[in-house]
């Protein structure tokens, strides 16, 4: 039985393995030409020996050289989701669309058990390609999270356990819809969209939920507003807020608006002439202010403890799909 | 020992009602055809049977249990309308499916069909002629030795050809013995060479069921003159032939003994067709004994 079920995804596999090959490959050149790139310009040298402001021209050089691989990223997040709409989408709709479901689910064991076997073999094969899928992935991305401290933040979705748990939540949201939908293409359309909505609203109003957010403020100064405390341990910045001694904002992230420092500083005129105001003024009228910039962050060492976090998020909601399949597959509509 | 048995029975899909209140026992060892036009129900009786739909009132009973449950699903086998089977995979592919899906199997039903008909089993069920797919579907459907084999249609879509060899496959299979056999069918030719009994059905709704002896001799028709009361123990179930010739098709409970009417023998066809023709609300509710 099970060697039934596992035959059935005979091409599956080979489409599946085509697809990580790709992806190796794409990792493993582009990978060796960051590292090659990392090392010879001096860039590991100087983030070994210093903070990563004191290194931001070679940090800055970097991303502009592999600016472009940020939109192979993009797609890279939607693979779980590929694998949900073309391996759990169609493994029961397929059969209903057919016709064949007559067949399968006349022979001598029962649709419930059959649906076991086959959604368990395509669950695993999410797990198993959602696995080597973040080791790739993992260890393309190991000179980038050095270089930008973005592992919690921008390249969090890409490493660790989550795309794992994203494979298999993909792969159980396309089994449900499936059965529930009974027709292939909608029910990988609305594998996709649903994929898609959950993943997204966890990431923004979830995840930052995931632990207190601390907070830490540092005086104003211009230049970089990321201090080398939070940027070095990759933190994930969720705001940056400028306040003065009394606690009120006067400005966000690094713009400042100068028309709130008008009649707060004697020599800052309103915008009587068009031209802006002397920066030494501006500055000192921010120092006599108290101005400080306030991040709200979550240290880069929580990186593991909301990856844990979110894949039992995912896992439980993969667990959902699948009841709500079953239970669909109990009803005998047709 | 009865293999099915429903008890007022119904299916809806939408407001529409596919059966409705049926009462079938069908006993064990015989032969069933399931007669009516399209949308009568009888692909909907047999998906119940089969344990693929539940219904939406009343209850059906196969082998004692629940269709479709663990316990009956090895026992009866279905070869649904059009022998979907899965395209791609090689026919001897398929084989090795059903085989890993089913605990009792006897293999050498399907190989000494597959080298009768010449099936290359190495060609793709997507490749097959559609007699060859029925013949597949049957042979795979009886190496599962059940005790009731559920048809939908088998034949509708073969050439005359692939029907009568299809037939004969099914009439051997019979002959073997230990099988109950349900089958619907358009084509009431078929029945009188492969059927025991008959279940006609027609919107939703049992008008006719019973041996076939028993519904041959049930019914006659009689010729007579149009201001002579009906013989006893008779009624008409339709206008035949021509109405003002006074000829009648009627159910009889016994042989018609009235010199007024003249009795002539029908055929099954006839008296099908009869039941068929009939319009619903002037349907006497009626339930033969036995199937």
């Amino acid at each position: 039985m099970l060697y039934v079920a596992l035959r059935r995804f005979r091409h599956d596999t080979t489409a599946i393995a085509i697809a990580l090959a790709g992806v190796g490959l794409l990792a493993l050149i582009t990978g060796r030409s960051m590292n090659r790139e990392y090392r010879n310009s001096g860039l590991a040298s100087c983030l070994a020996a210093q903070s990563q402001s004191q290194c931001r021209d070679l940090v800055d050089q970097f991303g502009e050289k592999f600016n472009a691989l940020q939109f192979l990223i993009v797609p890279l997040v939607l693979l779980p989701a590929l694998l949900g709409a073309f391996i759990g989408a169609p493994l029961v709709a397929r059969e209903l669309e057919a016709g064949t479901h007559r067949f399968l689910w006349t022979q001598g064991v029962t649709r419930q058990r059959w649906f076991a076997y086959t959604s368990g073999v395509a669950l695993g094969a999410a797990l198993i390609a959602g696995s080597l899928y973040a080791l790739i992935a993992g260890a393309w991305l190991d000179t980038t999270n050095t270089v930008t401290g973005e592992r919690l933040s921008q390249l969090y979705d890409f490493q660790g356990i989550v795309p794992i748990a994203a494979s298999v939540f993909a792969v159980a949201v396309g089994v449900a819809s499936g059965v529930a939908i009974r027709r292939t293409v909608p029910a990988m359309a609305a594998t996709l969209g649903i994929f898609i909505a959950v993943r997204v609203s966890t990431a923004i109003l979830l995840r930052p939920r995931f632990a207190a957010v601390k907070t830490i403020e540092v005086p104003f100064r211009f230049g970089p507003v990321l201090d080398d405390p939070l940027l070095n341990g990759g933190a994930w910045v969720l705001s940056t807020k400028m306040l003065d001694a009394s606690g009120k904002q006067i400005g966000h992230n690094e713009s400042i608006n100068i028309d709130d420092f008008v009649g707060r500083c004697p020599n800052i005129q309103s915008g009587a002439t068009d031209s802006l105001p002397n920066p030494g003024d501006v500055n000192r009228c921010l120092n006599d202010l108290g101005a400080h910039t306030m991040f709200r962050y979550h240290p880069g060492d929580r990186f593991w403890t909301f990856q844990l976090i979110e894949s039992a998020l995912l896992l439980g909601l993969a667990g959902v799909a699948i009841a709500v399949g079953v239970t669909t597959l109990n009803r005998r509509t047709a | 020992m009865n293999v099915v048995e429903t008890k007022a029975l119904g299916r809806r899909y939408g407001k529409r009602w596919a059966l409705r209140d049926l009462d079938l026992t069908v006993a064990e060892h015989t032969v069933v055809g399931l007669v009516g036009p399209n949308g009568a129900g009888k692909s909907t009786l047999l998906h119940l049977v089969a344990g693929l739909i539940d219904p939406t009132e009343g209850s059906v009973n196969v082998l004692g249990a629940q269709p479709g449950s663990k316990g009956v699903l090895p026992d009866v086998a279905f070869v649904a309308q059009d022998s979907p089977l899965p395209k791609r995979p090689r026919v001897c592919e398929v084989v090795a499916m059903a085989a890993g899906m089913n605990v009792r199997w006897d293999a050498d039903v399907v190989s000494k069909r597959l080298r009768e008909l010449r099936v290359d089993e190495s060609h793709r069920v997507g490749e097959l002629s559609g007699g060859q797919r029925a013949q597949l579907a049957l042979a795979l459907a009886l190496a599962k030795r059940p005790r009731l084999l559920l048809l939908d249609e088998p034949v509708a879509s073969l050439d005359p050809l692939a029907r009568r060899g299809f037939l004969q496959s099914l009439m051997a299979a019979v002959a073997d013995g230990g099988m109950t056999v349900i089958f619907s069918t358009h084509l009431i030719d078929d029945l009188e060479r492969t059927c025991d009994h008959l279940v006609v059905l027609g919107q939703g709704t049992l008008l006719l069921s019973g041996s076939l002896d028993e519904i041959v001799q049930g019914h006659a028709v009689i010729v007579g003159s149009p201001d002579r009361p009906l013989p006893s123990g008779s009624s008409v179930v339709g206008g035949y032939r021509s109405p003002s010739a006074h000829q009648h098709l009627v159910s009889v409970s016994a042989p018609v003994i009235d010199p007024a009417w003249q009795q002539l023998a029908p055929t099954l066809d006839e008296i099908v067709l009869a039941h068929l023709a009939v319009e619903p609300e002037r349907r006497p509710v009626r339930r033969l004994e036995v199937v």
